[in-house]
């Protein structure tokens, strides 16, 4: 009996975070999601690029063509790339933006 | 087990609330007040305050003029990454409902980087608009405005390999626009979407009142 109440009031809690400061983020007009290449990383969604918020932050200039070639596909994004500073790891790394880490997985990985 | 523990529960509370029932004034009003709010002292009145009830029908305001462009001021602390999705909800909007970019950074709603680091200086934005005049359709002419690409793009980004540095040098066409080649490479993908964006570039289509 307990347990059932802890477990609901947990469930509550959870669901109200999710709802509130969820990763189930509205698509918007420019996003590129990237189709995966890697083998046997299905369980995991796709990333996300949200050219909105990238819009707001800086200008067009700033990653093309320097860091990403104008193109959906034309870049070859690994996680390993990233982790060594190229494409999203430019600032993606903890200094210019959020880094890239088991705690920030969904924020480009999401639905 | 369970079963008895709950009547004994109830029960103890019955006990419980009878006594307090029982007791007088003064004790009542002592355990009643720490339960709960706005008991009434002993010897006073209860106080019941005023209802008050707002108007039934909100007063009728009209709405703003669609034409007229909301004036929107932004303190810059308020923008914080917290708050990024509510400004773009606030950016001004073109006719088509996509963000209009253009406006946003000419009313310094948004102040994108020009660099990775904090204080890189803007690229010098390039006046010059080109008059682009399809063959025998002068209805169509487009003016394309170096000044507002110039300000997000830089030259290389375009030139030269997706258009030539020379009016007239590309065949430009709707087709191939939609097709996604020439200006088709940002404009419905990231820069305003072509269907709803014609008067944007063919500014005789906007109708007479409203060509820039």
């Amino acid at each position: 009996m307990m347990r059932t109440i802890i477990f609901f009031v947990i469930a509550t809690a959870l669901l109200t975070l999710f709802v509130r400061y969820g990763v189930a983020a509205e698509a918007e007009y420019g996003d590129i999601v990237f189709s995966r290449k890697t083998p046997g990383a299905d369980e995991i969604p796709p990333a996300v690029f949200p050219h909105w918020v990238h819009r707001i932050n800086f200008k067009c200039y700033v990653c093309h063509d320097a860091i990403f070639q104008m193109k959906a596909g034309a870049n070859p994004i690994t996680m390993e790339n990233i982790q060594q500073g190229k494409f999203c790891g430019a600032c993606h790394n903890g200094k210019i933006a959020f880094p890239v880490g088991f705690d920030t997985c969904d924020r480009c990985h999401h639905q | 087990m369970r079963c008895h523990r709950v009547w004994l529960l109830m029960v103890m509370m019955a006990l419980g609330m009878l006594t307090v029932s029982g007791c007088n004034p003064e004790t009542r009003y002592r355990v009643l007040s720490k339960i709960f709010e706005e008991v009434p002292a002993p010897g006073e009145e209860v106080q019941h305050k005023p209802v008050v009830h707002g108007p039934r029908r909100s007063p009728v305001t009209e709405p703003a003029s669609a034409s007229e462009k909301t004036q929107i001021t932004l303190p810059p602390e308020w923008v914080t990454p917290q708050n990024w999705r509510e400004l773009l909800r606030k950016l001004p909007k073109e006719a088509a409902g996509g963000v209009d970019w253009d406006d946003a950074l000419a009313e310094k709603l948004i102040q994108p980087r020009a660099g990775l680091g904090p204080d890189v200086p803007d690229q010098p934005a390039f006046d010059l608009n080109l008059d682009l005049i399809p063959e025998g359709q002068s209805f169509f002419k487009v003016v394309f405005p170096h000044k507002e690409h110039t300000e997000w793009l830089a030259c290389a980004n375009c030139h030269t390999d997706i258009f030539k540095m020379q009016r007239g040098a590309d065949p430009i066409t709707m087709t191939k626009i939609y097709s996604g080649e020439y200006c088709g490479r940002c404009h419905g993908k990231v820069s305003f979407a072509l269907p709803t964006g014609c008067p944007r570039c063919h500014a005789a289509l906007a109708g007479p009142a409203k060509t820039k």
